[in-house]
């Protein structure tokens, strides 16, 4: 139990997975214009996550690890997650279709998100068991969908901002980043595994 | 257009103009995580590139063969298969440069960058404009990583070419400390930030 | 329904021609991996080890231990090969002892540590400070070796998995077995035993009965008092919940908690009738001073930079003057503590003054000076330096 909660704090405010390890800043930057679609992109990223780490770590424990298939990881990961993205498109696409039209390309573009890939493949990598990697999972993804909420609140705001022109866009949206990553600094050194 | 220069306008035309990196905001993730030293930034950069030429070349040779309604996944496919072999020989060949690179390696396949050229450029166009076209793509994110690691390096660390201890030259007297934040994970954000504003200072004022 | 069974197909051909390609440049590339590692690890031990002959790996839960032997067959040393969860997985490291159990050097053998935060465990002013330490030393994160700011959780772990390999080595491996000490064999009593704790020695008060230990008491220690609070009374209640030695005293003071268990083990082997080697500081002396006759004795005892050395005058049984005639420690320190030590011992006619000043370990240097003086007044039948 205390693992657990170790995990979930550590990887929401302490490795944040975009402020501190650099996974899915392309839709960390993407979407963050507006709230609406960063809670979008949150929620499905949360899900798509989730649902990788645990497909994964199924497959990469029960199949690829008896049969000394280690080294098929990668192609094995990126597969189950596209697959999965697939699904959500499709579901989302069926229940709400304005969602969908606001996440546009960047729902597809899940599958190129790194975060996922990166989650699956650390919960493999840094030996965790099944209940952990899901949590692990889990607070991951909260903690990208914390970064993206915050940033979004930050951006709505930036619209209204004077600054010199070549500032504009992405180039202070980093240096927000930055700034933010400064903050979330200050939770290092309080817990490790 | 004369034939004899789309090639090299293929290969250049990643370098500034449609620089993956500073214009179309690609594979950021690698970008900020493995530059905190030039040699790492060099690497990755190296690494990438050869994915991006395996994964083109590979695309527009079959590109007649591969149904369009499941390319992507095929796509990701080669690139992943691309990747493992990069991470295998980076294993054998240069243990150092994989161990810093950590989980970044396998991540290459997520590089929108690559992807982009094969949906954009490789799966229509005949072999050799897409070889030269995802080379030029890659070193194009090469060149944003080495600006940047050198940038984090010189004022992170106040070195060049560390951290081995064997090549790593100090740049400044033993009294410098160095401004660690840019060794730092936010560094990198406000380091980027500072250069993608000057990036795009210079291409407004020049016009490029 | 043809279509989509042409695309599984093909994509099921793609997969199966991707795997082909893996399984080939997996059977091209491990070969070299494995190669490549024995060979850096033949090169590490050749660092630590020059001119060794030959090895003979152990295997056990705790990591690799190779034993590495000269041409003569002697034990030149043991190289650990250990792994430690980082900050980003695995940090797999060697350390190489010598047949003492003192370190010789560490090599990192593979880590993800953050690039340019975590890989400060691969410089050298890192690694160097384990360099000449063992078993016997704390090393604790703040008390004799630093941990690196901004990569706390990588180093502490390399800082902690360190500390834990050279007390492996050194009982598993080089004889240095600390003594099991079983309680059962302790006749009821009350037992004092003492050891060297983080600033000064640490004396207990161990009482035994009926084959267990029942409670421990610190009487006498010079450890900082916010830090000491940490392990008293936790390890104490630690060891009498177990009723054994062998705890965690990882604390916020792990150099006092592994002061008390030792301690504590010291009075456990004098109860036993072992022979004990008496820590190098002498246990208190309760000098009567009644019967110190009149007159100026001088004693020196070791104050924070080199030995003290006072002068003390005795007239009726009593101290009238305490004079510190040389000393060692830095001025503005010292002034903290001289005069007001002797002030306090000569209002108090008494030694268990507190010692707690800017400068306490002068203070306590003074103090035992005055001690040894007067004890040394004693055990000459009263002659001394008399006047």
């Amino acid at each position: 139990m205390e693992t657990l909660i170790s995990i979930i704090f550590i990887y929401i405010f302490i490795e944040n997975f975009v402020l501190h390890r650099f996974f899915g800043i392309c839709p960390f930057l993407g979407v963050s214009r507006k709230m609406e679609t960063a809670i979008g992109m949150s929620m499905a990223v949360v899900f798509v996550m989730t649902m990788a780490t645990l497909v994964t770590w199924l497959v990469y424990t029960f199949v690829l690890l008896p049969y000394n298939l280690g080294y098929l990881q990668i192609v094995t990961f990126i597969l189950v997650i596209a697959s999965l993205v697939q699904l959500v498109e499709t579901v989302l696409r069926k229940i709400s279709p304005t969602l969908y039209q606001g996440l546009g390309i960047f729902l597809p573009l899940i599958t190129t998100n790194c975060a996922v890939l990166a989650v699956t493949l650390l919960a493999v990598r840094l030996e965790f068991n099944f209940v952990e990697s899901i949590v692990f999972a889990l607070a991951a993804s909260i903690g990208f969908s914390l970064a993206l909420i915050i940033m979004a609140g930050i951006r709505e705001r930036l619209e209204f901002a004077k600054m010199p022109d070549a500032l504009q866009g992405s180039a202070v949206t980093l240096i927000t980043a930055g700034i933010l990553s400064i903050a979330f600094l200050g939770f290092q050194g309080m817990l490790s595994l | 257009m004369e034939p004899k220069n789309i090639y090299l306008q293929d290969l250049t035309r990643g370098l500034v103009k449609e620089n993956p990196v500073f214009v179309a905001l690609l594979g950021m993730c690698p970008l900020l995580g493995v530059t905190g030293f030039l040699f790492y930034g060099f690497g990755m950069g190296v690494a990438t590139t050869a994915v991006a030429f395996g994964g083109t070349l590979m695309v527009s040779l079959f590109r007649n063969l591969i149904p369009s309604q499941v390319r992507i996944p095929i796509f990701i496919v080669i690139i992943a298969t691309l990747v493992t072999v990069v991470e295998m020989s980076l294993e054998a060949f240069q243990p150092e440069l994989h161990e810093a690179l950590g989980v970044f390696v396998p991540l290459i396949v997520c590089n929108c960058l690559i992807l982009g050229r094969l949906e954009a450029f490789s799966s229509k166009k005949p072999v050799l404009r897409s070889a030269a076209d995802g080379i030029g793509a890659g070193l194009g994110f090469t060149l944003a990583l080495v600006i940047l690691a050198f940038v984090r390096e010189v004022l992170g660390h106040g070195s060049l070419l560390g951290p081995n201890p064997d090549t790593v030259i100090q740049l400044f007297g033993p009294n410098f400390e160095p401004m660690t934040i840019f060794a730092q994970p936010a560094g990198a954000f406000i380091a980027l930030g500072l250069l993608l504003a000057l990036f795009n200072m210079f291409t407004k004022r020049f016009n490029i | 329904m043809r279509e989509i069974l042409r695309l599984s197909l093909i994509l099921a051909l793609v997969g199966i021609i991707s795997a082909a390609l893996l399984t080939a440049a997996y059977n091209v590339t491990e070969p070299i991996i494995i190669e490549r590692r024995a060979a850096d690890y033949r090169q590490a031990l050749e660092n630590f080890f020059p001119g060794f002959a030959s090895f003979e790996t152990e295997q056990v839960e705790e990591g690799q231990f190779d034993l590495i032997y000269d041409d003569t067959d002697d034990l030149m040393g043991i190289m650990a090969t250990v792994a430690v969860l980082g900050y980003d997985g695995d940090i797999t490291y060697n350390l190489a002892f010598d047949d003492s159990g003192e370190i010789i050097g560490i090599n990192i053998v593979s880590h993800t540590e953050t690039p340019g935060i975590g890989d400060v465990i691969e410089r050298g002013s890192f690694q160097e400070q384990f360099e000449g330490k063992s078993h016997e030393d704390p090393i604790t994160a703040g008390e004799d070796v630093e941990i690196v700011t901004g990569a706390t959780v990588s180093t502490v772990a390399m800082i902690n998995s360190i500390r834990q390999t050279a007390d492996f080595v050194a009982q598993s491996f080089l004889g240095i077995e600390v003594e099991e000490i079983d309680f059962a064999e302790v006749p009821d009593g009350t037992y004092q035993g003492s050891a060297q704790g983080f600033i000064g020695p640490i004396v207990v008060e161990v009482e035994v009965s009926g084959g267990e230990v029942i409670d421990i008491e610190v009487i006498e220690h010079e450890e900082t008092a916010t830090y000491f609070v940490e392990s008293y009374p936790l390890i104490p209640e630690r060891i009498i919940e177990e009723q054994n030695l062998d705890i965690d005293t990882q604390t916020g003071a792990t150099g006092s908690a592994e002061g008390i268990v030792n301690a504590v083990e010291n009075a456990l082997l004098k109860a036993l009738g072992e022979d004990v080697d008496e820590p190098v500081e002498e246990e208190p002396v309760d000098i009567d001073l009644s019967e110190v006759p009149d007159g100026t004795y001088e004693g020196s005892a070791e104050g924070f930079m080199g030995p003290i050395v006072v002068e003390v005058e005795v007239a009726d049984g009593e101290i009238v003057s305490i004079e510190v005639l040389e000393h060692e420690d830095t001025p503005e320190y010292f002034r903290e503590s001289n005069p007001l030590i002797p002030d306090r011992i000569i209002d108090e006619q008494d030694f268990d003054v507190d010692t707690e000043t800017g400068a306490t370990v002068s203070a306590e240097g003074i103090l035992k000076a005055v001690l040894n003086a007067l004890s040394g007044a004693l055990d000459n039948g009263g002659g001394g330096d008399e006047n």
